[in-house]
């Protein structure tokens, strides 16, 4: 028994050990390590037309703004280059009327109103994607708030052939609202400062998270387009892209305000969300990605870490469970040692989803201030991660079986549509701005 | 028992320490905004030009500024000008400046250590050195040798050996001339011409051309050539029954040149090869994202190798790639190695490779050319759009790249341009780019 709770114990210390290489490689690099071109340079210079699509579920507290920000984009707007295609999904409020004013007024706005929406941004963005013109598909959140030049910057890495997708930055602009957006703040410091780019540096696949990024439209065909049955069609779309050999640029510098979750129970739905829609992907994906003929065993082995770090609070809660355990019946004293090792490694290198030391790069990169004094606060944020991932593994688990069913021909109520919880946006936020609001952080981002 | 609940509290007291500067970060919040970021800020090339003008123009109207005496070293070249030193006190400092309404003109070994405003034209002798920002109205001559921080005008012309510390801007049109050297941005309104040998960091016009003299200069500046040399298809063009009966018919034992062949043949015109391999997708002949070719699929030059059809426009190649000359890539293509090409290459995409792209003499690509490593454009080649390295580029002789103002070449270490290249849109290289008849290390 003893012999199979310590071997238990080593493979969760080494799975922790090869998550904190990980890690620190993307700290060097993005300290002293060489530093990829930022495609910046050629911003303005290469302008392939743009389709904007831009899903909405009951946003009349923000649709106003995005739409706003989005048609002053500095863009040329000639011969259909910019688009906008702003979709009413299904609202019961003012959402759809917003966008028919906007329709009325610019040209280069479409209105698309769909009865039965509400059932996932996947299935919203297979509407939109479908319409699309152009030749690259960007994708922004009703409450996002991209800089004027944001469009510009983020279509520079399409100009290589071989980038399919394509990820900006996303920045808290309710930082001072709670305790959680100002712990959120700093996750997104280290998670994009550091573990987006230092992925794009080491040719590995920095993440398209959802919103403020997007996809050549040729490649979202080729690869099947949006999937539904996903609750993290960015994780999926990123995944498969990179399965099949499409790379993923990220531009640091295409920054994007957005509204953080305010609350311990707002995030406990949205992180519930992209943990079930993440693990979903590491069910489905990590065969074809293991066996895809394209990749190098670096991206392989990052594609799997990248897909199973939400599955690293489980195995947090499974070492801690075994270390009372031994604690209480062991007799080896180095099994100890194991488990005072995991919860340093683990709270060090995937305490918070943008871990200890990557927050703390980030700040430093970001030049930023005081703010880092609440790292050590994150520590609730981990322990709360440990009982949402959990529940989250259960629950993808449950959704796959069904899927598997419904592929096998069995009968199920929903068919197989998965329910989507939305993250409410306020439309306003503690310094008083309009705001930009939810998507995806990315999960390992 | 006493002594565990002591070692407890000590415990939990050393756990609280770390939280201490966290809670008066949350009690008395000194860091509690977002990041900054200027939403409206949008890109600008010329923008340190137009910042320094926006800057002066409300540092003249501020109440602040006076008028002050001119300095002796001055007088020299101001005298009989409408002309005056004033200061104004802006977040750089007290900063003086002089303002001439009048046209200038700096006699040889003139030093200038203000900031001149100048409503008419300037021009400088040989060996001046103005060690302030120059902003004039009209056009700037800066003789030989001159010694400059940064200048701003209509048309500038920039004489040999002079250096630059800082960025140019002209309105309109910017010469550069033989063994002059700026060391941050050169821009213009209309056209930039960099005549000799001479050394910049980035460069941005609506056209940039590189030559031995100003004549042959304005000869490349007066050609109508642009890059897109690819043929296009008919705009009229349907897919008949036969024709799709051909893709059906061929697809799996054939390639796409093949494939346009006996359709130029059965239709008597051209079909872009992109064109055919897009209505083999939808067609369905296309099953899966990343398709392995057969061998008969593959172009002729990519036999030996491992290709895939990463999409149905893009062709994927596993090793290094030699393509012989007068040789057609159907479509977009992706190297994992180098690329090395023989003359007359034609591409209807882009070209991508994870080492060095080395592209022969005439070559005619569509889209982009973009490598990992080092990029070498053959001469008398057309690139549609970017050409984009992370290692250096060198651009041979009589090249064009971009069209209509966009397009560039970008690098991570240096560009060198042969005399004759022309830009359209911008060059930037994170170590310099420079301008001479030959490639180091050619010829």
């Amino acid at each position: 028994m003893m012999n199979v709770v310590g071997l238990a114990m080593f493979l969760i210390f080494a799975v922790m050990s090869v998550y904190t290489i990980r890690h620190y490689l993307f700290y060097w690099n993005r300290m002293f390590g060489r530093q990829k071109r930022p495609p910046e340079d050629l911003a303005g210079y290469y302008l392939p037309s743009v389709s904007i699509v831009v899903p909405m579920h009951n946003e009349e507290a923000v649709a106003t703004n995005i739409l706003h920000r989005l048609t002053v984009m500095d863009y040329p707007k000639d011969e259909g280059r910019y688009e906008i295609i702003a979709i009413d999904d299904g609202s019961t409020d003012e959402t759809g009327k917003i966008i028919d004013q906007f329709a009325a007024s610019h040209a280069f706005v479409r209105a698309v109103h769909r009865d039965r929406g509400g059932s996932g941004k996947a299935d919203a963005l297979m509407v939109g994607s479908a319409m699309a013109n152009n030749e690259i598909i960007l994708v922004f959140d009703a409450d996002y708030q991209p800089t004027k030049a944001a469009v510009k910057r983020l279509v520079v890495p399409f100009c290589d052939p071989q980038v399919g997708l394509v990820m900006g930055r996303v920045i808290p602009i309710n930082t001072d609202q709670s305790l959680m957006t100002r712990l959120l703040d700093l996750e997104r410091t280290g998670g994009y400062q550091v573990s987006q780019q230092a992925r794009y540096n080491l040719n590995l696949s920095p993440q398209y998270g959802g919103t403020v990024g997007g996809v050549r439209k040729q490649v979202l065909e080729a690869l099947g387009g949006w999937d539904y049955r996903k609750l993290a069609e960015d994780t999926d779309m990123t995944i498969r892209g990179f399965i099949n050999g499409w790379k993923t640029g990220y531009v640091n510098i295409a920054e994007c305000y957005e509204e953080s979750v305010p609350s311990w129970k707002e995030r406990r739905f949205q992180l519930t969300r992209w943990a079930t829609g993440h693990n979903q992907c590491l069910l489905a994906h990590s065969m074809p990605l293991v066996k895809s003929p394209v990749l190098t065993v670096t991206q392989k082995i990052d594609g799997i870490l990248m897909l199973g770090v939400y599955m690293v609070p489980i195995l947090m809660l499974v070492g801690l469970l075994l270390s009372i355990f031994i604690y209480l019946f062991g007799t080896y004293w180095w099994w100890m040692l194991f488990a005072m090792l995991l919860f340093t490694l683990a709270y060090n290198n995937v305490g918070n989803f943008a871990c200890f030391n990557e927050v703390g790069v980030g700040a430093v990169l970001d030049k930023r201030g005081r703010v880092i004094w609440l790292l050590p606060w994150s520590l609730f944020n981990f322990f709360a991660n440990i009982w949402l991932c959990t529940g989250a593994f259960i629950k993808s688990l449950i959704i796959h079986g069904h899927h598997s069913a419904y592929d096998a021909g069995v009968e199920t109520s929903e068919g197989d549509r998965i329910k989507w919880n939305k993250t409410q946006r306020k439309g306003e936020n503690g310094n008083g701005r309009a705001n930009g609001g939810s998507g995806k952080e990315g999960s390992d981002v | 028992m006493f002594n565990y609940l002591l070692l407890l509290a000590g415990f939990f007291l050393l756990v609280a320490v770390c939280f201490v500067p966290g809670f008066i970060e949350l009690r008395w919040p000194k860091d509690a905004g977002p990041i900054h970021i200027d939403l409206d800020r949008d890109i600008d090339e010329r923008y340190f030009s137009r910042a320094f003008k926006s800057y002066v123009a409300e540092g003249l109207r501020s109440p602040d500024v006076k008028q002050v005496p001119s300095k002796p070293e001055d007088s020299r070249w101001m005298h009989g000008l409408q002309a005056q030193a004033v200061q104004t006190a802006m977040h750089r400092g007290p900063e003086s400046f002089v303002l001439s309404v009048n046209d200038v003109q700096l006699p040889a070994v003139t030093e200038c250590r203000q900031g001149l405003l100048v409503s008419g034209t300037l021009t400088t002798g040989p060996s001046c050195r103005l060690s302030q920002e120059v902003q004039v109205k009209g056009d700037c001559t800066i003789g030989k040798s001159n010694q400059v921080l940064c200048v701003a005008g209509n048309n500038i012309d920039i004489g040999p050996l002079t250096k630059v510390a800082g960025w140019v801007d002209a309105g309109r049109n910017l010469i550069v001339r033989d063994g002059s050297e700026i060391s941050s941005r050169a821009t213009a309104g209309e056209s930039l011409a960099a005549v000799g040998t001479v050394t910049f960091k980035s460069l941005a016009a609506p056209i940039i051309v590189t030559a031995p003299d100003q004549q042959e200069a304005e000869r490349l500046l007066g050609e109508r050539e642009t890059s897109e040399a690819m043929p296009q298809a008919s705009p009229d063009f349907r897919w008949s029954r036969a024709l799709d009966q051909i893709i059906i018919n061929r697809f799996d034992n054939s390639s796409v040149i093949e494939i346009g062949e006996e359709i130029r043949m059965a239709s008597g015109r051209f079909v872009p090869y992109r064109s055919i391999l897009a209505r083999a997708n939808a067609l369905g002949l296309i099953a899966k994202p990343l398709l392995a070719l057969k061998d008969e699929q593959k172009p002729s030059f990519m036999r030996s190798l491992k290709v895939w059809l990463q999409a149905p426009e893009m062709l994927r190649v596993k090793g290094d790639l030699s393509i012989p000359e007068n040789s057609v890539v159907p479509c977009d293509l992706y190297v994992v190695g180098d690329v090395k090409t023989g003359k007359s290459l034609e591409v209807e995409g882009s070209v991508s490779a994870q080492g060095t792209v080395k592209l022969g003499d005439d070559a005619r690509v569509k889209g982009s050319v973009v490598a990992e490593h080092d990029i070498e454009i053959g001469a008398g080649s057309r690139i549609g759009q970017c050409v984009d390295a992370n290692g250096s580029i060198v651009v041979h002789s009589r090249t064009l790249i971009g069209s209509t103002g966009l397009g560039g070449v970008a690098s991570r270490e240096t560009i060198f341009l042969s005399h004759g290249v022309k830009i359209f849109g911008k060059a930037y290289a994170e170590a310099g780019i420079r301008v001479g008849p030959q490639a180091p290390g050619t010829g």
